[in-house]
């Protein structure tokens, strides 16, 4: 059994709102002005403005998953238009901008690579900042262009045995298969299921703060 | 810190959640976790951990955009004045039940145990996705037929002539096992349209179905040059996905269309046949119906 809670940074922005997304936020924007609200009234500048605020980091989260540079660009656009339509269930309450964003987005590729297959099985992994990041030490993620989150979560990707950090890297960023996974870097397949899952729920735990003395723990 | 709460989850829960956050799940194991998980709070935390990943890898190595793409996107955004939530598509609305934040918060009553995970789900993200309060929570949703949403579509634009209406024309195609009535509205401004039609083949969905195509004006000529000149040219162009229908019923059937991007000028309408579940770029090879403008 594997214990998990909060994500810290949900609380991070009921205290401080939309965090800076770096390189893929319009520097020129309001970058802490919240839009989804806006947007979920119909406010068409809201609209532009959070297409200007993501438009990056949706293109890098389709571009790295799906082969076809027309396809992705098709899918960016009904990604925003996704987002259009379901901004009024965004609550600013209870969790960041980008992350709904990026669920939307998320949930859009994997309905497209599963309506037309997954990329080529061989991957190159073009993150070479990311696996700097993941193999450097505090110095070298501290150095990089990217947000106190971002390098929060990269740390804890690099405190994983490196199994399972290549497994999440293989699935999670570059959207391969279990058994792509497998035919990549040798494992067996149920061994690669193992590590991506365990992973995935120890990326979790360990983006857990510490637990209250006092809080109490539930099964299901 | 001092609402947090923690929970723990099973390894099959665990691992049903990672596969399904990965978008690695097999249909099978779908009834088994809706039951582990009924109202989807472990599967959207592991989506939202998959995402916030997603996230610092793309801050760490950002891939450029193409030239013209936000511009694009920026002009898609729909004018000032159209109306922005296709709120009367709920018939076709999968989302989830509509759920308080309050609801999944309070941390009251005999059904504390998942009631507690449920919240801690909720504050990391998992009301993201969900549908919020309705301005006015007294008046219960109306589920509107497709026949019923069509029917005010067509009312409300009684005094005018902005409702694009085309007859079909049917081809040689075997789908067409009848005579073909019905036609097909659209609406510009809402970005919403209905389809009625006779005379197609009631399909089995595990055999084949029907996609619609939205043959947009602004978007570029000449991708399927294989289709030659037919129709001005209209069919080489690279259309939009007007969504995927079934035929289950010999009579008049009434389908929402269900357009995955802004149609910005529609000027053409294609049914095609293809495999279960549709497809991103059709090749075209079965087209049983168009809609398109007379003379």
């Amino acid at each position: 059994m594997i214990c998990t809670a909060i994500p810290s940074r949900y609380v991070e922005h009921r205290q401080s709102g939309s965090r800076n997304r770096g390189r893929h936020r319009d520097m020129t924007s309001n970058e802490h002005t919240p839009l989804l609200a806006e947007v979920a009234r119909g406010d068409q500048d809201a609209m532009r403005t959070l297409i200007k605020r993501y438009s990056g980091l949706v293109w890098s989260l389709v571009r790295r998953k799906i082969r076809s540079q027309t396809d992705a660009e098709d899918l960016v656009q009904e990604i925003f238009a996704d987002v259009w339509k379901s901004a009024h269930r965004y609550d600013a309450s209870v969790g960041s901008e980008d992350t709904f964003v990026a669920m939307i987005t998320r949930r859009r590729i994997i309905d497209q690579i599963r309506r037309i297959g997954r990329a080529p099985d061989q991957v190159t992994l073009d993150a070479p900042g990311a696996d700097r990041a993941c193999s450097g030490d505090d110095d070298t993620i501290d150095q990089m262009d990217t947000t106190p989150q971002a390098k929060r979560v990269m740390r804890v990707l690099r405190s994983l045995r490196p199994e399972r950090r290549q497994t999440i890297e293989l699935a999670v960023i570059h959207g391969l298969s279990h058994s792509q996974i497998a035919e990549s870097t040798g494992m067996p397949l149920g061994t690669v299921k193992a590590h991506l899952r365990r992973g995935l729920d120890e990326v979790r735990t360990l983006l857990t703060p510490q637990l209250p003395a006092d809080s109490k723990e539930v099964s299901r | 810190m001092s609402d947090h709460q923690h929970y723990e989850l099973s390894e099959r829960l665990i691992a049903l959640c990672a596969d399904y956050a990965t978008g690695l799940h097999e249909q099978n194991d779908m009834n088994e976790l809706d039951r582990l998980d009924p109202d989807m709070s472990a599967r959207e935390a592991f989506e939202a951990v998959a995402a916030e990943l997603d996230i610092a890898f793309a801050e760490t190595d950002p891939v450029e955009m193409p030239n013209g793409l936000e511009e694009r996107l920026l002009a898609s955004v729909p004018a000032p004045g159209v109306p922005d939530q296709p709120e009367l598509r709920l018939v076709n609305d999968q989302s989830p039940p509509v759920r308080t934040s309050q609801q999944l918060q309070s941390p009251r009553g005999a059904w504390f145990p998942w009631l507690v995970a449920a919240a801690s789900v909720a504050v990391t993200g998992i009301v993201l996705l969900r549908p919020t309060p309705s301005p006015t929570p007294d008046q219960p949703p109306v589920a509107l037929t497709a026949l019923e949403q069509r029917d005010a579509l067509i009312e409300a634009h009684a005094n005018d002539e902005d409702l694009l209406r085309y007859a079909w024309t049917p081809t040689e195609d075997p789908a067409v096992v009848g005579e073909v009535t019905g036609e097909l509205i659209w609406d510009e401004e809402r970005d919403e349209g209905y389809m009625t039609i006779t005379g197609l083949e009631v399909n089995d969905p595990s055999q084949f179905q029907y996609q619609l195509w939205i043959f947009d004006a602004t978007r570029p000529l000449g991708e399927l040059p294989q289709h030659g000149d037919a129709f001005g040219g209209l069919l080489t162009q690279r259309p939009i996905d007007g969504g995927v229908f079934d035929i289950t019923d010999t009579g008049e059937v009434v389908i929402p269309i269900d357009a995955k991007l802004l149609v910005q000028q529609g000027v053409a309408f294609a049914v095609t046949v293809e495999p279960p579940g549709g497809v991103v770029v059709s090749d075209r090879s079965r087209v049983p119906l168009l809609a398109i403008p007379s003379g």
